[in-house]
């Protein structure tokens, strides 16, 4: 429960020097090695200041998560990580290079809010899409397989209007997976999801991610979930969008959806809260610290 | 438990009996002289009568409609597609293609005149010019239906745009497209008949023109008959190109 009172300053005791090389034979660079580098990142829409400097770093291999209020710039954040976002001042960097070079390499797996599947294409035509648009060799067994194991056997071939909500997600999930990016990105990817749904879904995300070495950048609005998938948690306040704080998840992994009925899990996120109240800016802070 | 319903296509075709039965029926009853409405058995007759000259002329008019209506919608799609693909290029044209819908296509059918003397490529011309319209717009418009977030995915991946226009955008579009296809369908086959008019050349519309300078209103309806079952036949085979798209991109 050590708050890293740091990042409170946009600087990071994991900071690595941008460039650092992702992964190397030497043992103790790997150690260290920063996949996600935002350094001072801000952005602004006309007179809407989204994002005021924010700085963060995530470490290879590492599932780090940002919760805060609607408005707090969360989304921003991570699409100017995605590079789908040109920031004002400041800049981000993916494997030390900067978010359009990882677009090209095909390295960055975007989850999206809505699942953006393709209506006119099968659950399996789906996934294997994105890589064909990233040019790359469609690897349709592969991609089956996938789909298998993410508990979507049956519906390889259904078109998402066929599906629920939540197995579009799962195979927008299994598409960023199969992109084969070593990051992936996601956006609120159960917003739009019943609860019961959601922590299923969070639980078989902690089991893929476990199975692989990815790094994750994961943005949300609910605690539980922040705190239930992220080694660490960043917490967001709006007015403007900003960091102010990095809180330490300590509950061991792995861990499933009955971690979250642990007096552990419900202390953090009584401590991230905690956080969030201090900072709220205005009455809908206030009402959203309380749920 | 059997559907009792009858099936769909039997409320047109009961609609279209119907209206021919009362046609038939009023001109029996009221004694209406031929020259102003024929009896429907008469128009038949024409049609039966003399089928070489009616197929000719559906055939010149056809003719008319598809090369006319393939010219005109072809460049109507590349023209949405260009509009479309380019912001700019929306903004600066997307009023006048609007407005260009207002203006009477006849109008400019002097100037065709001048510019491809009376004959086949006036008429085909005029028909293309009908057609183009609406497909542009259409097509444009379609082109704005990409969601947002189906460019984003594409972006995150750094997807070359020709590659987004055709497995992307195009896609999307295609419902619009379809629609734009069904409008200038039904306009072509109205811009043949219309061409016929003025440039005399042949066709059921030309066949029209001449059985009104003799008031004989049978070949009239006999011909008419003809282009509404090519138009028809257009537009009903567009719309089921359009059903079967729509139901998969939705």
């Amino acid at each position: 429960m050590v708050l890293q009172l740091s990042v409170l300053f946009g600087i990071s005791d994991r900071y690595v020097l941008p460039g650092a090389p992702r992964s190397s034979d030497d043992e103790s660079t790997t150690e260290w090695c920063v996949v996600i580098d935002v350094e001072e990142l801000t952005v602004r829409f006309d007179d809407v200041l989204a994002l005021d400097g924010a700085s963060l770093s995530v470490d290879d291999g590492e599932f780090l998560t940002v919760v805060g209020p609607s408005g707090c710039g969360k989304t921003t954040l991570l699409r100017s990580v995605g590079g789908l976002q040109t920031p004002t001042s400041g800049e981000a960097r993916v494997g030390g290079d900067p978010p359009e070079t990882a677009q090209s390499a095909g390295d960055l797996g975007f989850v999206f809010q809505s699942h953006t599947l393709f209506p006119w294409k099968t659950a399996l035509e789906n996934v294997v899409f994105l890589r064909e648009l990233a040019g790359r060799d469609p690897e349709r067994e592969r991609a089956r397989e996938r789909l298998d194991t993410a508990g979507l056997g049956d519906a390889v071939d259904a078109y998402p209007r066929e599906l629920s909500g939540g197995m579009c997600q799962r195979v927008a999930i299994v598409r960023a997976m199969h992109l084969g990016a070593s990051t992936l990105l996601m956006d609120e990817p159960f917003g739009e999801l019943d609860e019961l749904t959601r922590y299923d879904m969070a639980a078989s995300v902690l089991e893929s991610w476990r199975d692989s070495d990815r790094t994750v950048l994961f943005v949300t609005h609910s605690v539980p979930e922040a705190v239930l998938l992220g080694d660490q948690v960043i917490v967001m306040a709006d007015n403007p969008g900003r960091i102010v704080d990095r809180v330490d998840v300590s509950l061991p992994r792995p861990r499933e959806e009955s971690t979250m009925d642990t007096a552990g899990f419900a202390e953090q996120v009584a401590e991230i809260r905690q956080v969030l109240r201090q900072n709220r800016g205005d009455d809908e802070g206030a009402i959203y610290a309380e749920r | 438990m059997s559907d009792s319903r009858p099936p769909e296509w039997s409320y047109p075709v009961v609609a279209l009996g119907g209206a021919v039965v009362l046609w038939a029926a009023f001109v029996s009853l009221l004694d209406v002289p031929p020259y102003l409405l024929p009896h429907p058995i008469e128009v038949a007759r024409r049609l039966v009568g003399n089928p070489g000259l009616y197929l000719d002329a559906a055939v010149a008019t056809t003719v008319k409609v598809f090369v006319g209506g393939a010219a005109g919608t072809l460049v109507g799609f590349l023209i949405g597609v260009a509009v479309g693909e380019i912001p700019p290029l929306w903004r600066a044209i997307s009023p006048y293609l609007v407005v260009a819908r207002v203006l009477p296509v006849v109008s400019l059918a002097p100037l065709l005149i001048i510019y491809f003397g009376v004959g086949f490529a006036t008429g085909v011309g005029f028909v293309a010019l009908m057609a183009l319209f609406p497909m542009a717009i259409s097509t444009a418009a379609g082109f704005r239906q990409t969601p947002d977030a189906a460019l984003d995915l594409a972006r995150s991946v750094d997807a070359s745009r020709l590659r987004v226009l055709f497995a992307v955008r195009l896609p999307y579009a295609a419902p619009d497209v379809v629609a734009g296809l069904r409008q200038s369908v039904t306009l072509a086959v109205v811009g043949a008949v219309l061409a016929e008019w003025f440039v005399s050349d042949g066709g059921l519309g030309y066949l029209i023109l001449l059985a009104s300078e003799r008031i004989r209103p049978d070949i009239m309806l006999a011909s008419l008959s003809l282009v509404f079952v090519i138009g028809f036949t257009l537009y009903g085979a567009v719309g089921l190109l359009g059903a079967r798209l729509r139901e998969r991109v939705e």
